[in-house]
């Protein structure tokens, strides 16, 4: 039995489109016609597509993300820049910036900062979560992960990109119980049913990123 | 007509691009490729300084990937992202075309943004772009690839081998479509899904002029075992091309 409204689910979902990659704009309209009738948090879609959804979001009344440096987090600090100041120039609201992770795995850690910072320094005022790949570290790598963003003035946390990197209930109630609430986390990655949703937001989680939004809300 | 192990390594893109790998392990992969000779090495862009450093002075050629693996970036960052790595010393560039674009038959876009990345490579620095051919149809495949060597690619790929999206790999039939639309001097770098010998033999076979792999050391390991002279081949085309 669900404890949460779907009005209220929906509103902690940011909904991408899954099934084929690289979607036509008939396919790209297609999934903004399946939203019905909820506010998401934000519906995300890739760079080269913010331009697309922007005036069609709008009109719907959502917020949009798009992604950086996404998902192999490899891009250089430089590139991911102009990528994210060219995401806000197309209209996005919120990025999700995937971490450097070879950067981090090879303990370079002021790398993983100056690169969060770069784009921190572009998006005031704008929601910002930093990608940190908790399907591929341990738990103390994952704080310290954490840490890092915290330090590059990110204070909110998207486990994975998806692509097969899943994220599990106790990656996000790991962050949650060490910062509280001084990190926010959206789950991301395997998120793909309803009571999957549910788990994650009784381990914390403050949202909730899926491609299957309609398996997750029960809709047609 | 491949007679020799240093004649297929002529051919191989040894390849890493592993989400998350660390210095440590680029190092090691590098340094191995480099003593190997094969044609190119292909890294990440996050590790193409630490490439250009283990490259340099070698006769390997330094390759990267621009806006990897989705291509899901407008010409404008493409070209950014491109500027920065040749600024590098890179050597080759494999860009991902928009991959909507090929599926939505947009072939003058995508001549566009490939003719865009092309304009700011010089002299023997090479433009491979990726098509993607396990997401198209084979028409929207040869509308793609017709369409970047229009807008100037010297090599066109068949696919990223991205792992994430589960992609089928590439196969002789795919390297025989493309040979069969395209200019002579424009190359063809097979990628995906290619681990042995015999794979990598089958698709120079079809007229690959490059092979993309990262299982390079394994597919030279197995034509040394069965000798030479089983396979006669094209003689590979204008080798800047290639």
């Amino acid at each position: 039995m669900s404890e949460i409204t779907l009005e209220a689910l929906a509103s902690m979902i940011d909904a991408s489109i899954g099934g084929t990659p690289a979607a036509t704009a008939g396919e790209l309209q297609g999934f903004f016609d399946s939203l019905g009738p909820y506010r998401y948090a934000a519906i995300m879609v890739e760079p080269s597509q913010v331009g697309f959804a922007r005036p069609i979001l709008t009109r719907l009344g959502q917020e949009l993300v798009t992604v950086i440096s996404y998902p192999l987090g490899a891009m250089r600090t430089e590139t991911k820049v102009v990528q994210a100041e060219q995401a806000l120039t197309d209209g996005a609201d919120e990025l999700d910036v995937a971490m450097d992770i070879s950067a981090f795995r090879s303990g370079d850690y002021g790398q993983v900062v100056d690169d969060l910072r770069a784009i921190r320094r572009i998006t005031d005022g704008r929601v910002v979560k930093a990608i940190y790949y908790s399907a591929l570290l341990n738990d103390q790598e994952s704080l310290r992960a954490a840490e890092l963003a915290l330090e590059a003035g990110i204070d909110y946390l998207k486990t994975n990109p998806g692509y097969g990197n899943v994220t599990t209930p106790h990656h996000v109630a790991l962050i949650k119980q060490t910062f509280g609430s001084q990190v926010k986390v959206m789950a991301s990655g395997g998120v793909r049913t309803h009571a999957d949703a549910l788990a994650m937001i009784a381990a914390g989680a403050d949202r909730i990123a899926t491609s299957t939004h309609e398996a997750v809300l029960g809709l047609a | 007509m491949i007679t020799t192990r240093a004649q297929l390594a002529s051919y191989l893109d040894q390849t890493n691009l592993t989400l998350g790998a660390t210095c440590g392990e680029l190092e090691t992969f590098l340094e191995v490729a480099v003593d190997t000779g094969f044609r190119a090495v292909c890294v990440l862009p996050n590790m193409t300084s630490l490439a250009r450093r283990i490259t340099a002075g070698t006769a390997t050629r330094l390759a990267t990937v621009v806006s990897f693996p989705l291509g899901s970036d407008v010409p404008a960052v493409k070209v950014a992202e491109t500027r920065h790595l040749l600024d590098l010393g890179t050597d080759e560039i494999d860009v991902v075309i928009d991959i909507a674009h090929a599926r939505m038959g947009h072939e003058d876009a995508i001549s566009a943004e490939v003719s865009a990345v092309r304009s700011l490579l010089v002299e023997e620095q090479l433009l491979k772009v990726i098509i993607e051919m396990p997401l198209l149809t084979n028409e929207q495949a040869v509308a793609a690839a017709r369409a970047a060597e229009r807008g100037g690619a010297h090599i066109v790929k068949t696919s990223t081998g991205f792992k994430g999206l589960k992609l089928r790999g590439t196969t002789p039939e795919d390297v025989r479509l493309l040979r069969s639309v395209l200019r002579p001097e424009t190359g063809i770098k097979a990628a995906g899904g290619i681990r042995t010998t015999e794979q990598a033999l089958a698709l120079i076979e079809e007229g690959a002029t490059r092979i993309g792999t990262s299982s390079g050391l394994a597919i030279l390991e197995g034509f040394l075992e069965r000798g030479p002279g089983d396979h006669a081949l094209p003689a590979s085309p204008h080798p800047v091309a290639a």
